[in-house]
Parts: C-alpha cells; sequence; structure tokens
C-alpha cells in the first residue's frame, strides 16, 4: 500500500512507513495530516496541522543549513554513534545464552537496528563495508529467530553458515571501524 | 481534505531538495515486515542527540528498514510530514 502511496503520489523524497504508529505515539502527532519542521541541528523549529505553506518553510530554514566540511564532519560523527551502539550490543548479547525469550529478542533487535543504522549513515567509503555487515546480521538474526531463538544459538538450522558469514562481515569491518570510530568489534561475539 | 492532501504533497515535492521526508504510518495494512520496536535505552546512543525516537521504520523508497533517529541531526534541515492513508 505504502508503495502504492508513492506511486500514486510521484513521490520523490524518502517516505518512512511506520506500521506499528509508534513513531507518532513517541512524537506526540495525533492527528493528520500534521508535520514538523526540524532545524539541521535537531531543533524543533516549527510545526503544523494540515496544511502548511512551502514559503513559510523556506523562510524557516534560510540559512539554516551547514557547511559542507561541517557536514562531512557530522555524517562521520553520526556513523560512529552507531558504531559505538553495535559494539555495546555486542557486549551485551554476551547475556544470551542465559537471557529470557524476550531478552533474546531484544539482544537481536538491538544487534540489526545498530548493524542496520550503521549502513543507513554510512559515508561513502564505509558503505559496501557496512551494508555487509547489516546484511549479515540480517540474515543471521532471521535464522535464530526461524528457530524461536534458541537458548543454544548453535541448535538453529543454519547456524553455522549464518555465523561463519557474520564473523567473516564483522572481520571485514574490523579495521575500518577502528580506524574511522576508534571502535573495536568482536569476532565470535554475536549469538 | 482532499484538496488540503494535494496541497501538502505539492509543498513536499518542492522541498525534496532540502531533505523532507514523509513519515508514513499505516495501519491495518500489512507490509510483511515487522514493526518498530524501542531499543534498549541504556545503548540509545543516538536518541541522545536526536529529537526522534530510536525505532526502525520501513524506507519505502529505498526498500530497507531504517533508524529513524538517524535522520536527526543532518546537514540540512528536515521536514517531517505525518499522513495515514486509510
Amino acid at each position: 500500500m505504502a508503495n502504492e502511496f508513492a506511486d500514486t503520489f510521484d513521490i520523490t523524497h524518502t517516505l518512512l512507513w511506520d506500521q506499528s504508529f509508534q513513531s507518532w505515539a513517541q512524537l506526540g502527532v495525533s492527528l493528520q495530516p500534521s508535520a514538523k519542521l526540524y532545524g539541521a541541528d535537531g531543533e524543533l523549529l516549527a510545526e503544523w496541522l494540515g496544511p502548511f505553506d512551502k514559503e513559510d518553510v523556506l523562510e524557516l530554514i534560510d540559512g539554516n543549513q551547514v557547511s559542507a566540511a561541517a557536514g562531512a564532519d557530522a555524517t562521520v560523527e553520526r556513523f560512529c554513534r552507531y558504531a559505538d551502539r553495535f559494539s555495546r550490543a555486542q557486549s551485551d548479547a554476551g547475556a544470551y545464552p542465559t537471557a529470557s525469550d524476550d531478552q533474546r529478542q531484544r539482544i537481536l533487535d538491538d544487534l540489526r537496528y545498530a548493524a542496520n543504522a550503521l549502513a543507513q549513515t554510512a559515508p561513502g567509503e564505509l558503505a559496501v563495508l557496512s551494508e555487509q555487515l547489516a546484511a549479515a546480521v540480517r540474515a543471521h538474526s532471521q535464522v535464530l529467530l526461524d528457530a524461536d531463538l534458541p537458548p543454544d544459538p548453535s541448535t538453529a538450522g543454519g547456524y553455522d553458515d549464518s555465523a561463519a558469514a557474520l564473523d567473516s562481515a564483522i572481520g571485514a569491518s574490523i579495521a575500518a571501524l577502528n580506524e574511522t570510530c576508534d571502535v573495536m568489534l568482536q569476532l565470535h561475539a554475536t549469538p | 481534505m482532499e484538496s488540503a492532501r494535494y496541497r501538502v504533497n505539492g509543498a513536499m515535492k518542492q522541498l525534496a531538495a532540502f531533505a523532507a521526508i514523509g513519515l508514513m504510518a499505516l495501519s491495518a495494512c500489512g507490509s510483511g515486515s515487522s514493526a518498530g520496536r524501542p531499543t534498549s535505552s541504556a545503548i540509545d546512543s543516538n536518541s541522545r542527540v536526536s529529537p526522534l525516537p530510536a525505532i526502525e521504520v520501513d524506507d519505502v523508497t529505498a526498500d530497507r528498514r531504517v533508524a529513524l533517529d538517524a535522520f536527526i541531526p543532518s546537514d540540512r534541515p528536515t521536514l517531517l510530514w505525518f499522513w495515514a492513508p486509510h
């Protein structure tokens, strides 16, 4: 349905679909259409219920962009926040074998979230490595999910292959993430 | 309502150059993907700097799951437009 919507209205900007409505709830959006305008630094500049005027938006954002150099620094900084997050998710994953069902789900969610965010925010030179890492995390997570998150992950069908692929992707990323973000990923640290 | 929808959409297309993000929420329309799930606040690193919640959503245009909080801050302003088709 979201794809149909994008085609129908010839949408070219980023279109996100939150089936859960959690984003609406957490941002206090209860009526539609609504809009929120944020500055480059994340400050809320304006919000609207119903239609809004393009000229108002253009006036509000005039001069609100950052320089190319500052933008590049911000890109790396943002990427490194998720590198750090992935590293900490790996540390938390050590509790997987003794965790409850919900906790095991959360451990996988955190790993997948951080890996996907890494791929989403990667600077150009790290894009391929990051996408390979995210793809490996997604594939490995799916193996465990398909087996209903067993406390002993090695009992999941296909575990050996997906775990090896994930370790390979992590191994390929270690040096680059350490150099760029001073974050050290760990081999064999995921369930 | 229809005219309002078209007016908003028209403006959004013009604003695409400023990294406008249409945040679209749907219910009961099953995409096959799991719902966004808040992740552990203990490791919610980007939420310290982003006003957006740390949840995963579907990026329809890129065909992948993305972290909502990774869109802001950015190198330019971001417009979020919320609309849910019936």
